[in-house]
């Protein structure tokens, strides 16, 4: 560990903050993130311009959304409902001082990930990352990053109700949950007996993988991938299938 | 929030599915250091004489007693049993993303049985250098000109990229060696080392 080989180069004013990272910010204290990180992660975070709607209609980082800081209070029933979605916070130079009450607010509505963008507008404009102009969205959007390998709902859906030929669904739900309903030309093979039974599903046919929440079938996914020879995809969606009816999806 | 209801009828015969490649399962322990983490192994040399997966905790299913180590862009699954010994948590449930795994398993027909899952302990640290979160927000309040003292992070790249401390400085654990000089000159001065807790 560092602290350990520090003290053998002679530092003797060694300190550890051991609780590190995850006690900091669950106190409601700033992080700084990098623009590399917030390109990176475009369309799938929430970032905030709190330079306000004017200042933002001149230019602002892509995909932001203009909010006042003085209005962040009220905008609360508009932050998303997944509480650990990235809000990404910045001014002109995201001071972090001037922000600290802006995170500690939004800290305390459960949100986990609240950071502020270093360098704020301005390093975003240095390093030439991606801005627009004009029209600014005033209203908060979020969805999260698709897993390798997830399926969208609807696509879902559609291959439930039209049975394509090169698709294959696969239930990976245990007999219990399956006694309540199976989707139609579904193959059952509970996720813990999957690994032994990989012989009896297809190979020149796409395999669709469920469960109930999305959990289960991640782990089939990867269990196929693993194999080797198999084409797949999965649904991270939560399901209910009750007899005959399908109640799908939440995300 | 998208909600869609929809209706299905379901007949009562499964659609025999097509059975085509009768393939066994293509275990990977052919290549035992694909089953460790780069993580893992930039501070643990592989050892090819023992059977282990080393990788940090990604899900857990109960139902399916099934757990995924994430090891780089291939995750894999392995079977946890009434005889699996867990060491340093009490449950699997308690496990999050931060938690590194070493896993002692058995490789069987119908995929890996782990024998030992061994949570990465927390690192003890001697009384006397330990900071608290109080006395960082006041060291961090001043910054570390006024403050005199290097805040230093030593976790990989990415996780620097994604979210720091104000002031700090990364010089992930791996590198410590290479990266002497982003520590003071001054060997008395005061030094910080913070990382995603604990470890």
């Amino acid at each position: 560990m560092a602290a350990r080989k520090a003290e053998k180069l002679g530092y003797t004013n060694i300190k550890v903050y051991h609780e590190g990272v995850p006690a900091w910010s669950e106190s409601g204290n700033v992080l700084l993130t990098d623009g590399a990180f917030v390109e990176q992660m475009m369309g799938f975070l929430v970032l905030l311009d709190l330079r306000g709607t004017e200042s933002a209609k001149k230019a602002h980082v892509q995909g932001a959304v203009a909010l006042e800081m003085k209005n962040l209070e009220k905008e609360k029933p508009q932050f998303p409902l997944d509480k650990k979605a990235p809000i990404i916070l910045y001014t002109d130079k995201s001071d972090w001082k001037e922000l600290q009450a802006a995170v500690k607010m939004i800290s305390s509505w459960g949100y986990s990930r609240v950071r502020v963008l270093e360098g704020g507008f301005e390093g975003w404009l240095a390093k030439n990352r991606p801005t627009q102009k004009g029209d600014v969205r005033t209203t908060i959007f979020y969805i999260p990053r698709p897993h390798p390998g997830e399926i969208s709902g609807d696509e879902f859906m559609n291959i439930v109700k039209n049975h394509p030929t090169d698709k294959l669904i696969l239930d990976v739900r245990n007999t219990e949950e399956a006694s309540e309903g199976v989707l139609e030309g579904a193959v059952t093979i509970p996720l813990d007996a999957l690994q032994g039974r990989l012989n009896e599903l297809p190979k020149d046919k796409e395999i669709i993988i469920h469960c109930r929440t999305g959990l289960r079938a991640e782990m089939g996914y990867h269990i196929l991938r693993n194999a080797g020879g198999y084409k797949a995809r999965f649904l991270n969606d939560k399901i209910a299938i009750k007899g005959k009816d399908l109640f799908c999806c939440y995300k | 929030m998208k909600k869609t209801r929809f209706y299905l009828s379901i007949g009562l015969g499964l659609a025999a599915a097509v059975l085509l490649g009768v393939s066994g399962p293509a275990l990977a322990a052919e290549n035992g250091k694909a089953l460790w983490g780069p993580n893992c192994l930039s501070c643990h040399n592989y050892d090819p004489s023992t059977q282990l997966i080393m990788g940090d905790f990604q899900s857990y299913s109960r139902q399916a007693n099934l757990l995924t180590v994430k090891i780089g862009p291939k995750p894999q699954v392995i079977k946890v049993t009434d005889q699996t010994k867990l060491e340093n948590a009490t449950s699997y449930r308690d496990l999050t993303g931060d938690n590194a795994l070493k896993i002692a398993f058995e490789e069987k027909p119908d995929g890996f049985h782990a024998r030992t899952v061994t949570v990465k302990p927390k690192l003890k640290v001697p009384e006397n250098q330990l900071v608290s979160t109080k006395e960082m927000e006041k060291l961090v309040a001043l910054g570390p000109e006024k403050g005199k003292f290097t805040l230093l992070d030593s976790r990989p790249a990415y996780r620097f990229q994604e979210e720091r401390i104000p002031g700090a400085v990364n010089q992930p654990l791996p590198n410590f060696d290479k990266l002497t000089n982003l520590l003071p000159a001054d060997k008395g001065q005061m030094v910080i080392f913070y990382c995603q807790g604990f470890t």
